[in-house]
């Protein structure tokens, strides 16, 4: 675009170049012209697109266990497995687990699978409001522990690996001090665990939210959670769609993109009750860093985590900032423990084409230290 | 772009997009089957509305003929104002869409991730859209004149700024909220009727709500706040006496609970306009702040080189303010309040919806809870039941020496506080 950075001069009053330094008027016009038709053709390819061009989840699992509407899945296993533990990874109830196997290039389920280890995941499903009574000791006591025992019966173990992502770290986290008999290594990434800080968004507005009213009327719809994270950073939605507007043209870039979309928009409802307790005793109260959080009639404390432990962080994780996470290694009986930080955002560190070769190697390498 | 003939490129330029415009929406009808049943299919009255028979197209002709005017500038910014006028068309078009709004539209893609980057990038071409018309007349000013704030809000429309933030932040538009309070007057006022009592004032106390938001977007927040103190007087004067009146029964019931409901969109009400104020004068902030940041960059010599480089400017300083805005403690307290205020309303209108309802022989809503209710409270009690009884044959069986009960792959799996679940019931595999 031809842009001028002369001051105008009286003598061209007039002509066109009396306003260029400023305004290209042009130039202006153009980029209109330009956007609109970016987005003319940006409907016309979101209209035409088909489910198989924008498929995700798509390395190999079977079934192994299910449990009202809950599905624990192993992956299939191509190469040798040379981590003999088994790892069963327990994704938040938020949004949903197949962000850790979006596409075949951008895997870390499929990065730790080709790095040998025996791969289980939970797929919590979507609670409706016959599952609104469903509680955080319900996710504990019942469905994870059955999902663990699910695993050491199928991989005739006594002891896994367990593997939590978000909150699905948290509920980790927690499973873990109750039943440290079941675990050999605890890895949490992008974990919650201190919920005292002020980094985070999300952290600040929950210090002002009453989880009563909410849990009263039903579950959470994953429209109001989504809404929720959105509003975090609201400008970001703009921009990045500005800027997915300019890769239309490119339909490797083009799916990418709508992958990453539809998990973000893949949002299952919070069974109600366990939206409460989760709320109240985690973002008011502070309990688990306390070691006052009470589940199934038992104190949780986090002294009786006494395993191996990995924490893994976002350095520029705006839902769960750092300081949220980091806290834990010093919260935990273990003496073997460690903590890796990883360049990204919450969800990019999965996802992100810089940290596919960092992310599930160094897991891996760990795991296998502690196998 | 050449700057020789700028009229001549201008022209061509518009030309040459009607064209691609007109090319493009050919495609798309022959790009897809869903585009053949063209006579109730929304999408296509869509592309019709914004291609064929709206004022964006005609404009768009009206300019490419229009005749050289004798002074250069003053054609300029009547063609910018035409161009305001094609976009500000487009923009509507985008949202009239006959016959069916957006939601219709979103329901002919193919899948939801389609529909929801559909819907994504209409707000985002929106923002874009409203900010380029809200721009030009600033940057007008500051190539004409001194561009300090004095200017700034002798220019800036804030109703108009208003509108971009809406857009941007997806808040409810004033229609929407009007119908919101129609049919929430409706609800109360046919509840009045039916009980005789009539349901008095509610309608223009409801009606008063949506001038009090008005109100507070403007920045006048005093007098809205007498009013919202007027709705909440009113309400109780409507409703206090009535349950007095009425002592026992489902009247009663229905009168509490209108009284209640009642309450909580009032307060409801200030809240949400208290937010969209925040909104509006935090964003007018980042609007001014980015402003300054071009002026400076003008200054210097080194002015943004278009508008999607300004664009981005505008959208990095809202990210920053916003991000003031929502960390501190009284946005934070607000969102809480809102939320419960939110939910109460939706609390009580379920009630009151159950209570309309009750004499039709069909489960509640309320007795389908309490059997949820029942349902997982017997699912946990089973579950721990069946762990004790394995634990129990477990411990049986290590006492008689044989083989425990968890066995898989051919390794005994003792299992100290639980056995896992029992394959032959709940275990299934197959491939997926």
């Amino acid at each position: 675009m031809a842009t001028t950075q002369q001051e105008p001069k009286a003598e061209q009053a007039g002509s066109n170049a009396a306003f260029l330094p400023m305004l290209d008027m042009v130039g202006v016009m153009n980029d209109m012209t330009s956007m609109t038709m970016k987005i003319m053709q940006g409907y016309r390819n979101l209209a035409t697109l088909k489910d198989e061009d924008i498929a995700v989840g798509s390395t190999p699992r079977e079934l192994v266990f299910e449990q009202d509407g809950i599905k624990l899945y192993r992956y299939v296993q191509e190469n040798t497995i040379t981590c003999k533990t088994p790892v069963l990874v327990c994704y938040a109830l938020v949004n949903k687990e197949y962000l850790l196997d979006l596409q075949p290039d951008r895997s870390y389920v499929k990065n730790l699978l080709q790095n040998g280890h025996d791969v289980y995941i939970i797929d919590w499903g979507y609670p409706t409001r016959a599952n609104r009574y469903r509680t955080v000791d319900d996710y504990i006591d019942i469905y994870l522990n059955d999902c663990v025992d699910a695993v050491r019966r199928d991989a005739g173990v006594d002891k896994i690996t367990l593997m939590g992502v978000c909150q699905g770290g948290t509920l980790s986290i927690i499973y873990t001090a109750l039943y440290p008999h079941k675990i050999k290594n605890l890895v949490t990434l992008i974990t919650p665990v201190d919920f005292s800080t002020n980094d985070g968004t999300l952290f600040a507005w929950a210090k002002y939210m009453d989880p009563n009213p909410v849990a009263d009327v039903g579950n959470v719809s994953g429209d109001t959670m989504n809404n929720g994270f959105l509003m975090v950073k609201p400008m970001q939605r703009i921009d990045k769609f500005h800027a997915f507007a300019n890769m239309m043209d490119d339909k490797a870039k083009m799916t990418n993109f709508l992958r990453m979309e539809r998990w973000i928009f893949d949002s299952p409802s919070q069974a109600g009750e366990c939206y409460r307790k989760f709320i109240s005793e985690l973002y008011l109260k502070n309990s688990l860093v306390k070691n006052e959080l009470e589940i199934g009639g038992r104190t949780v404390n986090l002294q009786d985590i006494t395993m191996p432990v990995l924490t893994v962080y976002a350095k520029q994780d705006h839902i769960v900032p750092p300081s949220s996470t980091k806290p834990l290694n010093d919260l935990v009986g273990s003496k073997d423990k460690e903590m890796i930080e990883f360049p990204g955002g919450h969800a990019g560190v999965f996802v992100s084409s810089q940290t596919q070769k960092m992310l599930a190697p160094a897991v891996s390498k760990w795991l296998h230290n502690h196998d | 772009m050449a700057n020789n003939n700028v009229f001549a490129d201008m022209f061509t330029m518009q030309m040459n997009m009607m064209k691609n415009m007109t090319n493009a929406a050919n495609s798309m009808a022959n790009a897809a089957p869903m585009f053949n049943a063209m006579a109730t299919n929304p999408f296509m009255s869509f592309m019709n509305a914004a291609f064929t028979n709206n004022p964006f197209m005609n404009a768009m002709n009206t300019s490419a003929n229009a005749p050289a005017a004798e002074n250069p500038m003053n054609q300029m910014f009547s063609l910018f104002d035409t161009w305001k006028n094609l976009y500000n068309s487009w923009a509507s078009a985008m949202g009239k869409m006959p016959p069916m709004p957006i939601e219709g539209m979103l329901n002919m893609f193919p899948n939801t991730a389609a529909s929801d980057a559909f819907n994504q990038m209409t707000t985002m071409a929106s923002s874009y859209f409203k900010l380029f018309e809200f721009w030009t007349p600033l940057m007008q000013a500051i190539q004409e004149r001194e561009f300090n704030e004095e200017t700034f809000r002798a220019i800036v429309d804030p109703e108009q700024y208003n509108r971009l933030l809406n857009s941007m932040f997806n808040y409810v538009s004033p229609e929407m909220m009007q119908q919101f309070t129609n049919q929430l007057t409706n609800l109360v006022k046919t509840y009045g009727e039916s009980l005789q009592h009539g349901g008095a004032d509610v309608s223009e106390m409801m009606q008063q709500s949506m001038h009090a938001m008005s109100l507070i977007q403007a920045g006048k927040t005093d007098e809205a706040t007498k009013i919202y103190v007027d709705m909440a007087d009113k309400a109780q004067k409507t409703f206090t006496p009535l349950v007095r009146m009425v002592f026992i029964g489902k009247d009663r019931t229905a009168l509490e609970l209108m009284q209640e409901l009642l309450k909580h969109y009032v307060v409801f009400s200030a809240q949400y306009s208290r937010l969209q104020q925040y909104t509006s004068s935090v964003g007018q902030k980042a609007m001014y702040e980015a402003m300054r940041q071009v002026t400076e960059m003008n200054k210097s010599g080194n002015p943004p080189k278009s508008f999607d480089e300004f664009f981005k400017i505008w959208v990095r300083t809202n990210e920053q303010t916003f991000d003031e805005l929502f960390k501190t403690e009284e946005y934070g307290r607000l969102q809480g309040e809102m939320q419960t205020s939110s939910m109460k309303i939706r609390e009580y209108s379920d009630k009151l919806m159950e209570l309309a309802m009750s004499d039709i022989p069909v489960a509640t809503r309320s007795e389908l809870d309490e059997a949820y209710k029942s349902l997982q409270t017997l699912k946990r009690q089973v579950r721990t039941l069946e762990r004790k009884l394995d634990e129990q044959s477990e411990v049986i069986a290590e006492l008689r020496g044989g083989q425990v009960n968890g066995k898989a792959n051919g390794a005994s799996v003792s299992t100290a506080s639980g056995a896992a679940p029992k394959a032959t019931k709940t275990v299934k595999r197959k491939e997926v």
